[in-house]
């Protein structure tokens, strides 16, 4: 048995290294017809086999190992693996024969609630819940704190079947379904890239909507910048030619370049546009009484809730959990507010205060107030400083 | 040998041939194991070391998925059918002749 055994990893390896596409796909049905034994030798103490059938698995350009005989032995995986080999197989499989997706994605769920955290099972859970993700009668069988998975923003491989659906309508609505601006900034920074086409047309059109929608007001310009950045890697990318992205994509046409570009063009267009509605020159600001007109200030103020958005006669004021500032200065430099503490004023998590463009002389200050847990009274108020 | 030459000849469509009414006693799987490396040995060079009759493939999937495991013979023999399509050196000590074979299968790799 060890015998064979050796001689199967050792030329899984060697078939996984070689980067014969061609080879690899002509032996998927050999592979996967090693996936039960895997499963049961893992779940003994024996990962080697598991990892050796994992090899293949992840070089193949292919999305997954198809063949249309799997159901058992990702029936055997469901039902005998571990954690470990649920989250790490599941991907590269062919699920979605399994006539229970509800229960599959359950126990998918399951096994992804108690393993640790490693880039490989990131990459995994990532790849197999954008997948799930892209079924839409399966989306209400996530979990939604599974979806903070995709905040740890693991490096999702080139060839993975979860990159190559996760721009369809399905997921980006499901995502703007969470309200959560952590997770839909993640989840832009993981499927957006040189290698991704952006072909599904409602997807694009429901990320469009969503920079327009979720990624507008104050407290999201860190969000936005994150996401020009990467806007800014992606079309640098793909000004070096057709010849360079035909690596990985030996398919690849002029004229999908041009669509490729024109679309990350929009998204950052999309982006700037929102970054200069909301924008304030903003400038650093002594905090002294001196020098502060304070006649005839419009204040206002209201409840805010985290991730929730408020319009003032300024502008959108919206709760950030990116990076707290440490320092006024700082602080006064940033474009969002700070929830964390940041003790200037008593009893105030934040202070910012802001030079509005027109008129001049016209400054805001905006003070963040805890009022009770995961609630805030934000005070804006508009002054004459001379 | 006549078990299996039952299985290969006599079935009507195998391309849709499913192990999974099998339900051997324990002898008899063990001999059908042996004999379906031979096939598979057999199959591969006939295919001009391509690929094992799929249908053997699927023998060692079914015996692989099963619940209790199959004995440890039977799961050598089915790794060694792995091994054979995976173009691994796999060492054939079979009874059968290569004439007993050429009767035995009408093989088609698919």
């Amino acid at each position: 048995m060890e015998q064979v055994s050796n001689l199967i990893t050792h030329k899984l390896k060697k078939l996984a290294e070689a980067e014969d596409d061609h080879s690899l796909q002509s032996k998927r049905k050999a592979i996967t017809t090693l996936l039960p034994y895997a499963v049961w030798q893992e779940r003994d103490g024996r990962p080697e086999m598991l990892d050796a059938f994992l090899h293949p698995a992840r070089a193949s350009r292919e999305k997954q190992l198809t063949w249309n005989r799997t159901e058992q032995a990702t029936a055997t995986l469901l039902s005998e693996g571990t954690p470990r080999a649920i989250v790490l197989v599941l991907p590269h499989v062919l699920w979605d024969q399994l006539a229970d997706g509800g229960d599959l994605v359950k126990r998918w769920a399951t096994a992804a609630s108690v393993i640790s955290y490693t880039n490989e099972v990131g990459q995994s859970v990532a790849d197999m819940l954008l997948q799930i993700a892209s079924v839409d009668m399966l989306v209400p069988s996530i979990p939604v704190d599974i979806w903070s998975w995709l905040t740890k923003r693991p490096p999702l491989p080139l060839n993975c079947l979860g990159r190559y659906v996760g721009t369809h309508s399905n997921v980006v609505k499901a995502v703007r379904a969470l309200k959560d601006v952590e997770v839909l900034t993640s989840y832009f920074l993981l499927v957006w890239s040189e290698w991704d086409d952006l072909r599904d047309h409602r997807g694009f059109g429901q990320m469009c909507a969503s920079l327009r929608e979720d990624l507008s007001g104050v407290g999201m310009g860190d969000y936005r910048m994150e996401l020009i950045q990467l806007l800014d890697h992606i079309l640098k990318q793909l000004d070096r030619g057709v010849g360079h992205l035909k690596q990985h994509n030996p398919e690849l046409g002029k004229y999908d370049l041009w669509k490729m570009k024109r679309r990350y063009k929009q998204l950052r267009e999309l982006l700037l546009e929102a970054e200069k509605r909301t924008s304030f020159s903003v400038t650093a600001f002594p905090h002294t009484d001196s020098g502060i007109n304070t006649c005839g200030l419009p204040r206002r103020s209201c409840v805010l809730l985290p991730s929730h958005a408020c319009s003032f006669p300024y502008g959108t004021a919206c709760l950030s959990r990116s990076s707290p500032p440490t320092s006024f200065l700082e602080a006064s430099m940033s474009p969002c507010f700070a929830v964390d503490a940041f003790p200037f004023f008593p009893h105030t998590l934040a202070t910012l205060v802001m030079r509005v463009s027109s008129p001049p002389h016209r400054y805001v200050t905006i003070l963040i107030i805890p009022r009770q847990l995961d609630r805030f009274e934000i005070v804006i108020s508009c002054f004459n400083f001379k | 040998m006549n078990a299996i030459h039952r299985v290969f000849i006599r079935s009507v469509d195998r391309r849709r041939f499913t192990w999974s009414d099998y339900k051997p006693l324990r002898d008899e799987y063990i001999v059908v194991a042996q004999t379906l490396v031979q096939l598979a040995q057999f199959g591969y060079q006939r295919t001009q070391r391509t690929k094992v009759p799929r249908l053997i493939l699927r023998f060692a999937l079914y015996s692989l998925s099963q619940d209790p495991p199959p004995p440890t013979s039977i799961i050598v023999d089915c790794l060694s059918i792995i091994a054979i399509d995976l173009d691994c050196d796999v060492s054939y000590t079979g009874a059968a002749t290569l004439d007993e074979m050429f009767v035995l299968c009408g093989l088609s790799p698919f």
